[in-house]
């Protein structure tokens, strides 16, 4: 599906990555872990088409990024709250209509809110909700253009723990409905069994396979974890 | 004192004041909401103090005997308007953090230099005409003025509400889509300057945010959306309107100064409702 190859990137003279090469296919639940400025966020804006890597080239279905244009094949979810920064009321179903340029059915909206789980807010303010249930929100409007790919962008920060537990539910159910998930998260430590492959990024691809196998490696370099990390 | 039917149906001037009036209350508030939605509720005042710039560096020209004393200073409004309209999109791109701080500096430059420019030149005009208005000034003209920038203000909003309003939502969710916030923006503001500059004449340059900021503000805490947001500030915004005309008219009162006030005394009610928990939210 997405095919990095040779990747460099750099803000000014701070490099985040350098010949990075990465091949993410059709229907992988992938996570990406990495502490703080280990290039996480970068790596999602490469792949979103938000920046341009200085050297190397990222294909989508063999299609160059620079060429591609089926950007509704693709849905982002970002933090929560930098997103809800408007000050005026905005109904649920509004932000969910706005995952599409052109107006859309009212049983589009509705259809993806059930997949949610938020019909019953649908005529409420979206400020007025909870974190989780604002996450919710921006999952179905991610979803409104029936995409292949999830690329969400930590979006746990700020949720309690009941909220994360339902998060990860929605997203596994997302992918056993077909969808390829690509979610970056800086949390080591709740890991979800339904994740198919992990990546870690320290700049660089330190760690790159499945959840037991990350669990046994992260345990042996992580100096505050217990023995056995916490899966969900 | 004439019936005010009557009056209407008499004095042109009347006529003039109330269907400018009708338009501005309509169109000034759906752009308030996404000014007030974008937290650039800055921008009106700061395009109505380089519009009074606009106007006495109009007159220092004709002074000067640069420009014919038969030129309107509407049009050098108009062009600063604008010029100041791709500042402020520049200003808001680049600078989001800061933003305040660089367009306070545009209103203090705009109104230092208009007070040094009317000091220069050797025609004194009423400048509380340019600050609070004036209805009574208002000319066939104006009012034409007025019909052709909300008819383009109009048709800007059905072309380009549903973009308008992913980018003033999520930005970066907009470039996802391959949505440019910048260019959309920029449109945005030169629209909103066109507005403010042919209201001055009407409100002022000290009250023309008023009639942007504040039917928003009130109808903010009772609405679920964007949509019901935008038709109630609509509504509140034609009412104040026609009822502080209708007051100015039986009171002998600057029109402009009756409709801040009763904008103003509304929005105070607002926030003494917001105490009570039903009405709070954020």
């Amino acid at each position: 599906m997405f095919s990095l190859k040779d990747i460099s990137f750099s803000y000014g003279n701070d490099c985040i990555f350098q010949n990075l090469n990465v091949e993410i296919e059709k229907g992988e639940y992938l996570l990406l872990l990495g502490a703080n400025g280990s290039g996480k966020s970068t790596f999602i804006k490469c792949l979103l088409g938000l920046v341009e890597p200085q050297k190397g080239s990222i294909a989508l279905n063999g299609i160059p990024l620079s060429k591609f244009d089926a950007w509704e094949k693709i849905g982002y979810v970002a933090q929560r709250a930098s997103h809800i920064a408007v000050a005026i009321p905005v109904s649920v179903q509004e932000v969910v209509g706005m995952g599409k340029k052109q107006k859309p059915l009212q049983t589009e909206i509705d259809r993806v809110l059930e997949v949610v789980k938020m019909s019953a807010y649908k005529t409420q303010a979206i400020q007025r909700l909870s974190g989780g249930q604002q996450q919710r929100v921006l999952i179905a409007r991610a979803l409104l253009t029936n995409p292949d790919v999830l690329i969400l962008d930590e979006p746990t920060v700020g949720l309690d723990m009941a909220s994360v537990t339902s998060f990860y539910e929605l997203v596994a159910n997302l992918h056993k409905m077909g969808k390829t998930i690509i979610m970056v998260t800086h949390d080591t430590h709740f890991l979800t069994k339904e994740a198919t492959r992990i990546i870690e990024l320290q700049r660089k691809i330190i760690f790159d396979g499945d959840v037991i196998s990350y669990r046994k490696w992260h345990s042996q370099h992580c100096l505050f974890c217990e023995p056995e990390g916490d899966v969900m | 004192m004439l019936n005010l039917f009557e009056a209407i149906w008499r004095y042109s001037y009347l006529q003039h004041a109330y269907f400018a009036g009708i338009l501005i209350a309509c169109i000034s508030p759906i752009f308030g909401v996404f000014v007030v939605s974008k937290r650039a509720s800055l921008i009106p005042d700061t395009i109505g103090h380089v519009s009074f710039s606009a106007s006495t560096f109009t007159v220092l020209l004709i002074s000067l005997g640069l420009l014919p004393t038969t030129f309107s200073p509407v049009y050098m409004v108009m062009l600063f308007a604008v010029l100041t309209a791709f500042i402020i999109s520049y200003i808001n791109s680049e600078f989001p953090q800061s933003k305040e701080v660089a367009l306070s500096f545009v209103m203090t430059f705009s109104l230092g230099s208009a007070i040094v420019m009317y000091q220069l030149s050797r025609i004194k005009t009423d400048l509380s005409a340019y600050l609070f208005g004036n209805i009574v000034a208002l000319t066939r003209m104006d009012v034409l003025l007025i019909i052709v920038i909300f008819i383009l203000a109009l048709l800007f909003m059905l072309r380009y509400y549903r973009i308008l309003l992913i980018t003033t939502f999520d930005t970066v969710f907009a470039k996802t889509k391959g949505i440019s916030a910048k260019k959309i923006d920029t449109l945005f503001f030169i629209i909103l300057a066109l507005i403010i500059a042919s209201s001055t004449k009407f409100v002022g340059v000290l009250l023309v945010s008023a009639l942007m900021n504040l039917p928003v503000m009130i109808v903010m805490p009772f609405t679920k959306s964007f949509n019901q947001t935008i038709i109630w500030s609509i509504i509140i915004g034609e009412i104040t309107m026609l009822s502080g005309l209708i007051i100015s008219y039986y009171l002998v009162l600057p029109a402009s100064g009756v409709v801040a006030m009763i904008l103003g005394l509304l929005f105070l009610c607002v926030l003494i409702l917001r105490t009570i928990p039903k009405f709070k939210y954020e």
